[in-house]
């Protein structure tokens, strides 16, 4: 099996977008959480909702890995 | 929002200038110990004339002094909350550092037992503070003492259960004693559905000197224990838990916390050890109130005789037989008899006279304590505070006692004050808001 690498880049990007209350899963496997202004000004609120997207698509990214290596990897009987 | 404005300027990173002012990098960058861990983030002043007129790291955040971090609520949840209260600093230090994967440049563990206990000095602060406020609302001096004229409270009749409801459960009680001797004992019957029982005791734990003695002899060594006092107010199936350094601070704050809740107007039922102290500290603080009673708890009575009998009589089967025959009687509330009974023991049969006698010192101190605990099981009344002393060992004794630690003044109390606000549910809103509800809650 090759080696692998571990990509994260976790953004702050301003936007227009109404307030979610949970990450969402983009199209492109990413997750997104939009949180109002008031909220992107206060250190608790930016760590506890980049911790809740963050630790989603953690989630996520070991989930699909290792469903991946799984695949590429059967046991053998 | 100005704020906005502010920050969308300063994440381009640059330093404009307009309308001469110009926006300085602080020299100090902004240190916060989160959930996510330990970080630094920069801060910016806008400047003009020379002077700073907005600054970002006072006007925005939290301003902080020397070199003090900013916690974050998830980390005094994670620290606090489900950490040192449970664990030792060392230990809570390594988990949160461990699990946020800073093990190298984490919090270190004296860093996080300094800023636990002042963050549950805070907590205590701020329930005097509160306390203070009511009470002087309610016509009260800043020492507690009742100031107002009003008879109200003075004149407020005990509210007791029917006499015939009494005898009815004293008819049910066993044969073994005279039921009339029952109904003589002096403690009254208050009606359930209008009292609000209270719990309080002191729980000791190990003291360490929080500075090295200049004398070998001084009082300050002397001192072996930390002290902490706990209360426990229950009304229906709501409670709350108080805690304080001292005795008589922490009965301003019931008496505040009773103002608060409405339960000014109910019975205030005592449950106590049988300590003189806390009797009459008691019955000093809440002088201003007719409807209160002082109950002995059962389970400290009979602790109190178990101790005190093993060092008096000779050896276990002895003080087995007595107080097969002493507890019978202290149950059905017949005090004297009891008193009487210890006073015609064989004095052949006691090893030690001088703890038999403080044995019947404390039952004649505390005579007017006893009830009959027979007739009030049977009308389903409280005998025991197993609650508080269960609240005792969850805010002080399982984390405090024995395990070898010993504890400052200070440091105990702070970190049962940040247990009692677990109790208490109140954590998310004191670490979100610096306030707490100070309200019965259902549970705890």
């Amino acid at each position: 099996m090759g080696k692998y690498k571990i990509r994260v880049k976790v953004e702050f990007v301003e936007c227009d977008e109404a307030e979610q209350k949970s990450p969402m899963k983009q199209n492109d496997g990413s997750f997104e959480m939009s949180i109002d202004g008031a909220d992107a000004i206060s250190i608790d609120n930016c760590e506890s909702a980049a911790l809740r997207t963050s630790y989603e698509a953690i989630r996520d990214a070991l989930s699909e890995h290792l469903s991946e290596a799984s695949k590429k990897n059967p046991r053998k009987s | 929002m100005h704020y906005l404005n502010i920050c969308r300027r300063l994440q381009k990173k640059t330093l404009e200038k307009a309308k001469g002012q110009i926006i300085v990098i602080n020299e100090r960058p902004y240190d916060v110990d989160g959930e996510a861990g330990r970080f630094h983030f920069t801060t910016h002043r806008v400047v003009q004339d020379g002077k700073s007129v907005f600054d970002t790291s006072k006007d925005v955040f939290v301003t902080l002094r020397g070199k003090e971090y900013y916690r974050t609520v998830g980390f005094k949840e994670i620290a606090y909350i489900y950490g040192d209260t449970n664990e030792s600093f060392r230990k809570t230090a390594d988990l949160i550092n461990r699990l946020r994967q800073q093990q190298q440049d984490g919090t270190p563990s004296r860093t996080l037992q300094e800023s636990t206990e002042r963050e549950g000095q805070q907590i205590l602060d701020y329930v005097k503070d509160q306390s203070n406020r009511i009470l002087e609302q309610n016509g009260f001096s800043e020492d507690g003492q009742y100031q107002a004229n009003s008879t109200e409270y003075c004149q407020a009749e005990p509210v007791l259960l029917p006499s015939a409801d009494i005898i009815k459960a004293a008819n049910q009680c066993s044969d073994d004693f005279d039921k009339a001797q029952l109904l003589t004992n002096p403690v009254g019957y208050e009606d359930p559905t209008t009292t609000t029982n209270i719990a309080i005791d002191d729980v000791n734990v190990k003291r360490q000197n929080s500075n090295r003695p200049k004398e070998k002899d001084s009082e300050e060594q002397k001192s072996k224990y930390a002290h902490n006092t706990i209360a426990h107010v229950e009304n229906g199936k709501k409670k709350y838990t108080l805690n304080g350094g001292d005795t008589k601070s922490v009965l301003l704050f019931i008496m505040a916390f009773c103002f608060s809740n409405n339960l000014i107007g109910t019975r205030l039922q005592f449950f106590t050890d049988g300590h003189t102290f806390l009797n009459k500290a008691i019955l000093k603080a809440l002088s201003w109130y007719s409807n209160i009673g002082i109950i002995l708890d059962w389970y400290h009575l009979r602790k109190k005789c178990k101790e005190k009998l093993s060092m008096a009589m000779k050896g276990r089967v002895i003080r087995n037989e007595v107080l097969e025959k002493l507890m019978p009687m202290l149950w059905h509330g017949l005090t004297e008899k009891a008193i009487n009974f210890l006073n015609e023991t064989d004095t052949s049969l006691i090893k030690n006279q001088t703890r038999m006698a403080e044995l019947i010192s404390y039952l004649e101190r505390n005579k007017p304590y006893i009830p009959c605990y027979e007739i009030r099981k049977k009308l389903g009344l409280k005998n025991s505070s197993a609650i508080g002393e269960k609240m005792n060992d969850l805010v002080v004794a399982e984390r405090q006692k024995h395990n070898g630690m010993s504890w400052s003044k200070e440091g105990s109390v702070a970190l049962a004050s940040i247990t009692a606000l677990k109790r208490n549910n109140e954590s998310r809103k004191w670490f979100e808001e610096k306030e707490l509800d100070f309200r019965l809650v259902a549970k705890n």
